[in-house]
């Protein structure tokens, strides 16, 4: 599990927030190269590796991106206004550390703190915060940040009881997932296309860039490797029978697709050959990669593999690193299936 | 890298909440020893570096424990609740990592992220928050986090631009950095005129209590507290509030809410700083007390004042401080310790 730890470090050192997913790109595409054929990145900033083969087309996607902040104006006092990628809960963000990708540190707080506390949490907004680099004036802080310089969570990953871990983005469980299958560098008799999205946080023409991705590659099917929430918290909502440490989350329906039925079977005859406990979920989150891909051209055979997370819209969501583990291991054996399949 | 940046690290990384100073002091102690002819840890727990002299008694104080949080439930997954040790802005939590005093990690979190957004900041209290520490079950947990375990923010300190250092426990771990500098700076001090007494004390965080009794055991002519402030030249204050700001020397406190500075120590100590062309600033605290507060009403009462960092986001993760204010703080230190009083 220490190789997977150092992973998630790694992914999270080099992450880049929607639009500026390139030196998580750089990173991927060093650890990825020794074990494809060809790694290149897209107009969109798609990082795509690729191991060619005969048999089927298989893509394999996670996203490439988190959510983050970009500087907006430099004001008075040395302090900089910013616009959000993504989704943030803004209440929550005073407080938290941030690293601008030119390196700069700062934190986020919150502006007229004794003003807002009559205000509900929910009308506090991305602009009622505002980032302190430590800059005296606005000419330094401009200098130091231009308008534009994205930012992300500047926060370690950690390791907590057993095999749990702490980390800044929700989206690392997925990388992480598919580098570990892509490693394993099995031999088998597809064209394989491990595609890390970007784009998936703010849309691209609506949907995240592995739709682009997707409509280029032309797969005959397809997986999408994501996070999913956990439903074994306070935090929980009813009905969400997930669990950290679980097992990998087999999506049965999500806001955006149901799965193709061929894949659903692929993937617990997968699980069942490897011994993987799986879990099911009717509720697999907004389907991010999975609506765009399935509608992709002439439409794709498309499923979901998800990794139990909890606190995932927060700066340290945690998940279980035998969960991830576990989905590489389960999207090795659907990869092995399906191209069996494909050659029949 | 600042000598402040890496002395605020070393302390912040061992940091332990009120009650649970004895690593920090064993850490000053370390660090203090030679610099000193003598070191006690009293009763309460307080770190007292004693270095002789003829004169008047003068006890500095910088207060060793920070802000945490102690387990008073786990539940039957494995979840922990938490009370507060000293004050915390509970709905900015959310995310948070914390780590034990034992190593172990975890992540603060809200219970219900939607239930929140109907409230207020300050009526989100640490029962809306849980902490996950990875554990499978109440046992997992109970076993490395009991009911009483404690702890603090797992963030670093960092460095931030215009030679500014952000990270947690400024409060009042960048005191003890100040006190520590100047107990360096005083190290070979011909005219050693007064008997000095530097205090870390515990549980100032919880209400002042370690000063309390180390002031009494002293009994000195002269009490200054080091802590920090609340600077007032964000957008996160008012802007009618007390002006104070980063990069402007070390405020010295007319008063604060829990005490008002004598007079001819508050003088005295203005004094000193334009004598010896230390950066400072005059400061009056609407929020927030320190250890001079109950220096000033031991035995028969002693004169008190008191010097204050400016910070910005007390009790945040990252509260931020001026390393160029840091350093004038310990110089000033250093100059009321050998000035005749």
């Amino acid at each position: 599990m220490a190789d997977i730890f150092k992973l998630f470090s790694t992914l999270a050192s080099s992450a880049g927030p929607s639009g500026f997913e390139e030196p998580g790109g750089s990173q991927i595409r060093q650890l990825a190269e020794p074990y494809v054929d060809e790694v290149r990145t897209d107009n969109i900033g798609n990082l795509i590796a690729h191991k060619a083969g005969r048999g089927p087309k298989i893509l394999i996607a996670a996203r490439l991106d988190v959510p983050g902040f970009l500087a907006f104006t430099a004001e008075d006092g040395g302090f900089l206004s910013l616009i959000s990628v993504g989704q943030h809960p803004a209440f929550t963000l005073p407080g938290t550390p941030i690293r601008f990708q030119n390196g700069i540190r700062g934190s986020l707080n919150i502006r007229r703190q004794n003003e807002s506390a009559g205000r509900n949490l929910s009308e506090i907004k991305i602009s009622d915060l505002y980032a302190d680099i430590g800059a005296k004036d606005k000419e330094s802080a401009e200098k130091a940040v231009p308008i534009g310089e994205p930012a992300i969570f500047d926060i370690a990953v950690r390791k907590l009881y057993g095999n749990r871990v702490a980390f800044p983005f929700s989206s690392l469980p997925g990388c992480v997932s598919l580098l570990l299958a892509l490693q394993a560098n099995d031999s088998v008799d597809a064209d394989l296309y491990f595609v890390f999205s970007a784009k998936s946080e703010e849309g691209f023409r609506g949907e995240g860039g592995v739709l682009a991705a997707a409509y280029s590659i032309e797969p005959d099917l397809a997986l999408a490797v994501d996070e999913c929430t956990a439903g074994d918290t306070p935090s929980a909502e009813s009905g969400n029978p997930v669990e950290l440490g679980g097992g990998p989350v087999i999506g049965l329906m999500d806001a955006s697709s149901i799965p193709n039925p061929d894949i659903l079977r692929l993937l617990k005859t997968a699980a069942g050959e490897n011994g993987i406990k799986v879990q099911f979920t009717a509720n697999a989150g907004p389907g991010v990669l999975t609506g765009p891909i399935q509608l992709s051209g002439y439409g794709v055979r498309t499923g979901f593999a998800g990794i139990p997370v909890r606190g995932n819209r927060s700066a340290s969501p945690i998940a279980d690193l035998t969960d991830v583990q576990q989905t590489a291991d389960l999207i090795r054996t659907f990869i092995q299936l399906s191209a069996k399949e494909g050659r029949a | 890298m600042s000598r402040v940046f890496e002395l605020h690290r070393t302390l912040s990384m061992i940091a332990g909440p009120s009650g649970f100073e004895y690593e920090t002091a064993k850490k000053i102690k370390e660090f203090a020893s030679p610099l000193a002819d003598e070191t006690l840890i009293d009763t309460m727990g307080n770190l007292i570096v004693h270095k002789k002299g003829p004169g008047k008694r003068i006890m500095f104080s910088a207060h060793m424990d920070v802000i945490g949080f102690m387990v008073n439930s786990i539940d039957e997954k494995g979840f922990l609740s938490v009370s507060a040790i000293g004050y915390h802005f509970a709905p900015f939590l959310h995310g948070t990592p914390v780590r034990f005093l034992n190593g172990a990690k975890g992540t603060i979190y809200i219970r219900s992220l939607k239930a929140a957004e109907d409230k207020k900041i300050k009526t989100v209290t640490l029962n809306d928050l849980y902490v996950d520490i990875g554990a499978a079950n109440k046992n997992e947990a109970a076993a490395l986090c009991d009911i009483g375990s404690v702890c603090v923010f797992d963030l670093p300190v960092r460095q931030l631009i215009g030679g500014r250092i952000s990270g947690p426990y400024m409060d009042d771990l960048i005191g003890v950095a100040v006190l520590l500098l100047a107990l360096e700076q005083i190290k070979d001090s011909k005219k050693n005129v007064n008997d000095l007494y530097f205090v870390f004390s515990t549980q100032e965080e919880v209400g002042l209590r370690g000063a309390l009794t180390a002031a009494y055991g002293i009994d000195p002519d002269l009490g200054v507290a080091f802590d920090v402030l609340s600077s007032c030249d964000t957008p996160m204050t008012q802007p009618d509030a007390i002006s104070s700001k980063l990069g402007a020397g070390p405020g010295i406190v007319i008063k604060d809410t829990s005490y008002i500075a004598a007079p001819r120590v508050f003088r005295h100590i203005i004094g000193l700083a334009k004598k010896h062309a230390i950066s400072h600033q005059s400061v009056m605290l609407d929020v927030g007390g320190t250890d001079s507060a109950v220096i000033q009403k031991v035995r028969s009462g002693v004169p008190v004042g008191g010097v204050s960092l400016p910070t910005r986001y007390c009790h945040s993760p990252v509260e931020t401080v001026d390393v160029g204010d840091v350093e004038a703080a310990a110089k000033l230190a250093a100059v009321i310790a050998t000035e005749p009083f």
